[in-house]
């Protein structure tokens, strides 16, 4: 009964997460390519926001703007990554959520971009301009938010579910560390107009 | 704790991603709703603070589907991994029929390996459970950074420290790339299952 009931449940899970292969583009290492430096840069940005991380990531930028200067689409995802890079070592922890995201993903289609041997000039161009697209939101949101009324993040009901909360003391507890998160929101936020405000 | 309705025919489970911060306990929520969303056809909820940390928790509910006559549905959570935020964690563990321990297999991430998976056990035992209560799987995550010439601790190094007691199943996975990702989830779910099974039917 067990056994048939654990297969039961296994077969259902195997129907819903059947996974085609993996493509091997995902997997590839980048050997000996200029870019492996960058990459690895970036891994140690994922792992710790530090001038030392962040200055090691624009120092790298710099040497690989010199290295791609006759790559046009090279260059340009490049010279996308510096400015957030940069705003990412000023803000560092207080930078928008999207940032270090942004980073990855301009890095990830840089990498793209670069291994590939037969992508055609308009499907770089397009790469290129979705990435773009997405950095100037980012800039306009983080511009439109100091203008706007700041709210505090709202728990929504799920998030408490009956019975959920346990004795009051860990209840306040929590509403207390909840307290406490908002205020760092707000200093964050506000820490990051002035920043923005500054660099422009 | 599950939700069994015999009457409707549901069954509802919690299983929590645990670990140290930064370890990948997101990354997993999201690799696995990236590639199902089409088929999970539910929504996750992630709310993240400035430096794109978890500031409370993520939530995935997936709809399963119909074993053994019932609807089964389970929730999948985060728990936010940093130190200072562990009243919050305590409340997210409240009712978890499972638990993934997402440890960090950077060699600079030993300690926090090990003081996130003690205060698995001290959160647990504040709801009168232990470890050996609960249905865990570990994974021990960021494998891909092998390829990068990053130092990691061998899966050996990260068995001995993290399951010697335990003797849970264990995978080595990249939440990133994908590898290990789906099978730690099915792992989990199984095993939830199984127990909630021996436990409530």
């Amino acid at each position: 009964m067990s056994e048939d009931f654990k297969v039961q449940v296994e077969n259902r899970l195997n129907d819903l997460f059947h996974e085609e292969e993996e493509s091997t583009d995902d997997l590839k290492s980048l050997g000996d390519h200029p870019l492996k430096g960058l990459k690895a840069m970036l891994l140690s940005v994922e792992w710790e926001i530090s001038d030392d991380s962040m200055e090691g990531l624009i120092n790298e930028l710099k040497t690989l703007e010199d290295f791609y200067q006759n790559d046009k689409f090279i260059l340009n995802f490049l010279r996308l990554l510096h400015p957030i890079a940069k705003y990412i070592k000023a803000r560092k922890g207080e930078s928008h959520p999207r940032a270090t995201g942004l980073l990855n993903s301009v890095y990830n289609s840089l990498e793209r971009v670069a291994l590939s041997k037969d992508m055609k000039r308009k499907e770089k161009e397009a790469i290129l301009l979705r990435e773009l697209e997405k950095f100037k939101k980012l800039k306009e949101d983080v511009i439109r938010r100091r203008e706007e009324k700041i709210e505090a993040p709202v728990v929504q009901a799920p998030l408490t579910e009956p019975g959920g909360l346990t004795s009051p003391g860990q209840f306040a507890a929590a509403v207390e560390e909840l307290k406490e998160l908002i205020r760092e929101e707000f200093r964050a936020l506000r820490e990051e107009v002035r920043g923005w405000r500054d660099s422009r | 704790m599950a939700i069994v309705n015999l009457k409707k025919g549901e069954v509802q489970a919690k299983i929590v991603y645990y670990g140290p911060g930064r370890g990948g306990k997101t990354t997993n929520l999201e690799y696995i709703y990236r590639k199902f969303h089409d088929r999970i056809k539910t929504e996750m909820v992630t709310i993240k603070t400035h430096g794109d940390r978890t500031l409370f928790f993520d939530f995935l509910p997936i709809e399963i589907g119909k074993i053994k006559g019932f609807d089964v549905r389970i929730q999948l959570y985060t728990v936010p991994g940093q130190v200072k935020y562990d009243a919050t964690r305590r409340l997210v563990l409240r009712g978890a029929d499972g638990i993934v321990f997402v440890a960090d297999s950077l060699v600079v991430r030993r300690k926090e390996n090990m003081l996130s998976l003690k205060n698995l056990a001290d959160n647990l035992a504040t709801y009168k459970k232990s470890l050996a209560d609960v249905p865990i799987v570990l994974q021990y995550n960021k494998r891909d950074l092998e390829d990068e010439g990053i130092p990691l601790l061998s899966l050996e190094a990260l068995e001995k420290d993290l399951n010697s007691r335990l003797r849970a199943p264990s995978f080595g996975a990249s939440a990133q790339k994908g590898p290990n990702v789906v099978q730690t989830m099915k792992k989990i779910i199984v095993m939830t299952m199984d127990s909630l099974r021996r436990n409530l039917m």
